[in-house]
This record gives C-alpha cells, sequence and structure tokens, in this order.
C-alpha cells in the first residue's frame, strides 16, 4: 500500500486532492485493520468448554457372587501342571457381552497368569495366557467391564 | 457510486473477510466402567510332580542309572532300554521293565506311548527288589487291549477291558491309591480294579515303591514324557 507522499512524488508536479489524501487514509486504515484482523484470526478464539463427565453411579451387573474352577494340564518341558482354563460360574445374566478378566494370584499377589473373555452365560470358560503353574496359584481376582 | 460510499463498503467488506475464530474442538468424553469385581482366595487341587523326564537326549544312550528330574534313578531287571528320537525304548524283542524308587505306594505313573504294530507296552508299579509287581499293558487286539497283571512269581491277570481305541499316540496312566488301581488311556478311565487283601499284601508292603515303565517283546514301541505324581 503506497503512502500518500509515494503517491505524491510518482506523479510529480501533482498536488493529491484532500479526497484523494482522505480516501488513502480510510483505505490505508481498512489495510492495516484488515492485516491486524488477519492476525487475530490466526490466533483463533478461545472458548471455554467443561469437559469433564459427570458421576453417576455404575451398578453392578452381579450382586451374589461367583464360583471358580480350574482346569490344569501336564507340562511337559516343565514338569509342572499349569491352569489352562479357569471357569467361573453364577455370573447373573445382566453380564452377558461384558468383558471378564482373570488374574491368578502367587503368595506375594503378583500376577503369574491372565486371561479374559466376553461373558455369554452364566458360566463362562476363560483360557489363560500365560499358564501359572497351579502349584504357585493361592487366589484370582476377578472384574467385569464393559 | 460516489468515492465516499466506495470506500465505506470497502472498509465494510475488510472487516467480513477476517476469517472466523477457530472454534476449540471438543474433547469428547471419557467413560470408565467397572461393573463387577470379585478377589477369591485358594488355589486348585493338582498333583505333586515328584519325577519327570521327556526321554531327551542322543540316540543310543542307555537310561539305566540315569538320574530324572525332581527324584530317582533309572533301574531295570532285564531289556536294554535307551533313547530313540527323543524317546525311549527296548530295542531288542524281551520282556523288560525301566523303574525308579518312588518312596511311597500311593502314586501315579503316567507315559505317552507312540504305538507300535506289535504293541505290548504300558506301565510297572509297585514293584519290590524280588520282582513283585504290577504289570498294565497295551495292544492292539481286539479295537485296542489293555491288561492289569500282577506278577508274583507267576502272571497272574488281574483285569482286561478291550476296545480303548487304537491311536497312535496315548497318554496311559495307572494310578494306585490305598486299595484301588486305576487305569487312564488316552484321557479316558478305562478300568478300576478293587485290590484283593492278598493283593494288598503282596505289594503294598514299604519295599513296593518302584514305578515305571515296561514292554513285553515290544521293540517297536517308544515312551515319552514320563513322570510320577503323588
Amino acid at each position: 500500500m503506497h503512502t500518500t507522499q509515494e503517491i505524491a512524488e510518482a506523479v510529480p508536479g501533482r498536488r493529491l486532492g484532500r479526497r484523494f489524501r482522505r480516501g488513502s487514509m480510510i483505505m490505508m486504515g481498512v489495510g492495516a485493520f484488515g492485516v491486524a484482523g488477519a492476525s487475530a484470526a490466526s490466533l483463533g478464539g478461545l472458548t471455554a468448554q467443561q469437559i469433564g463427565a459427570d458421576n453417576g453411579a455404575v451398578a453392578s451387573c452381579d450382586t451374589d457372587g461367583v464360583t471358580l474352577a480350574y482346569t490344569s494340564a501336564y507340562d511337559a518341558t516343565t514338569g509342572v501342571y499349569r491352569i489352562t482354563t479357569v471357569t467361573v460360574s453364577g455370573l447373573n445374566v445382566a453380564c452377558n457381552a461384558k468383558t471378564l478378566n482373570v488374574t491368578l494370584t502367587d503368595a506375594s499377589n503378583a500376577s503369574i497368569g491372565t486371561g479374559s473373555a466376553t461373558i455369554a452365560s452364566t458360566s463362562q470358560a476363560v483360557t489363560m495366557s500365560p499358564t501359572a503353574s497351579a502349584k504357585l496359584v493361592v487366589g484370582a481376582a476377578l472384574l467385569v467391564t464393559g | 457510486m460516489p468515492r465516499r460510499r466506495l470506500l465505506g463498503m470497502l472498509l465494510v467488506a475488510a472487516v467480513l473477510a477476517m476469517p472466523a475464530a477457530v472454534a476449540a474442538k471438543s474433547l469428547g468424553s471419557v467413560t470408565s466402567k467397572s461393573l463387577g469385581a470379585w478377589v477369591l482366595t485358594g488355589g486348585p487341587s493338582v498333583p505333586t510332580v515328584v519325577a519327570w523326564t521327556p526321554f531327551t537326549g542322543t540316540d543310543g544312550t542307555s537310561l539305566v542309572g540315569q538320574t530324572l528330574n525332581g527324584t530317582g534313578t533309572w533301574a531295570s531287571d532285564s531289556g536294554t532300554w535307551t533313547i530313540s528320537s527323543n524317546r525311549a525304548g527296548t530295542p531288542t524283542s524281551s520282556l523288560g521293565n525301566l523303574d525308579i524308587h518312588v518312596g511311597t505306594q500311593n502314586a501315579t505313573v503316567v507315559v505317552t506311548l507312540t504305538i507300535g504294530a506289535s504293541a505290548n507296552a504300558g506301565v510297572v508299579a509297585l514293584r519290590n527288589n524280588s520282582n513283585v509287581a504290577l504289570f498294565a499293558t497295551y495292544s492292539l487286539a481286539s479295537g485296542g487291549t489293555i491288561q492289569l497283571n500282577k506278577f508274583s512269581g507267576t502272571t497272574t491277570n488281574l483285569a482286561t477291558v478291550t476296545g480303548v481305541g487304537t491311536p497312535s499316540t496315548a497318554e496311559f496312566k495307572l494310578d494306585a491309591t490305598t486299595n484301588t488301581i486305576k487305569i487312564s488311556f488316552n484321557g479316558t478311565q478305562v478300568m478300576s480294579y478293587a485290590l484283593s487283601a492278598g493283593d494288598i499284601t503282596a505289594l503294598k508292603a514299604a519295599a513296593n515303591d518302584r514305578f515305571g515303565i515296561f514292554a513285553d517283546n515290544d521293540g517297536v514301541t517308544r515312551f515319552d514324557d514320563f513322570h510320577v505324581d503323588t
């Protein structure tokens, strides 16, 4: 954008009219404002948003407890019996289609075997991988999510 | 159009040309569900493996005198027992046993058989140093036959079951409890024999603690994944 002085110098001998000068000033203001406006636009707007989820009660799908049975098999490579499958029974039908996670634990409460399955009935078998030495298993933690 | 009006229009246009502010993106909602959790104590009841071996080794290696994993050293009263393709076998056609001291009369002996065309092989249990023992063998006759015999100078057949199947490989298991002998073949119990008072006297003395494998004129059947449990 040329200034009034530059335009005057480009056309020697010509005095710029007052209207021209005023229009130029307006255009320069528009130009300056446009540039500033573009800069402001590049920063985007800041909109305050609430992104947290509300708390709400999540009802348990089974409130009367479950039972558990182990299936083991001899491992000829290590000479021990290992838990290959855990069957959880007594599941409420409300738990159907949800995920059943099983974690076998040893005496130090460390996880030594895990498995998961989609619940399809009141008795659900879960294949364990890795398999745990049966002699080391002292308990199991069960979790239903979905 | 007057110039002043034109300039005003241009000013308005410049203002309207500014890009709109970019709306902040929605982060979505965070949901976590846990619909059931239990902690159960107690582990499974499984046997204790007191001795085991997969018979891994160089072909032709003699097994007599070898120490097993856990406990026990192989001993034999008859037969030549060697490793063949990581399995045990007695290449000569003779009657033979290979067994270990377990230290108890109540134990379970398990082995996987690769069954030969003239199979007559299985396990030995409750053997003492005077060769009083139980022998349980499998043959291909009659759709697969298992015999439970007692040897005490002479051989006495205690029980026989046929039609157990003729697979190429099978797990062969003999479970000796206080008064009963149970035999399973390929995962299925096929025999349960109640020991008589005479059987118990002959077979349940403290010296009758040897468990192992057995072949009767079977130079083809091979043995694998042997273990004794209590």
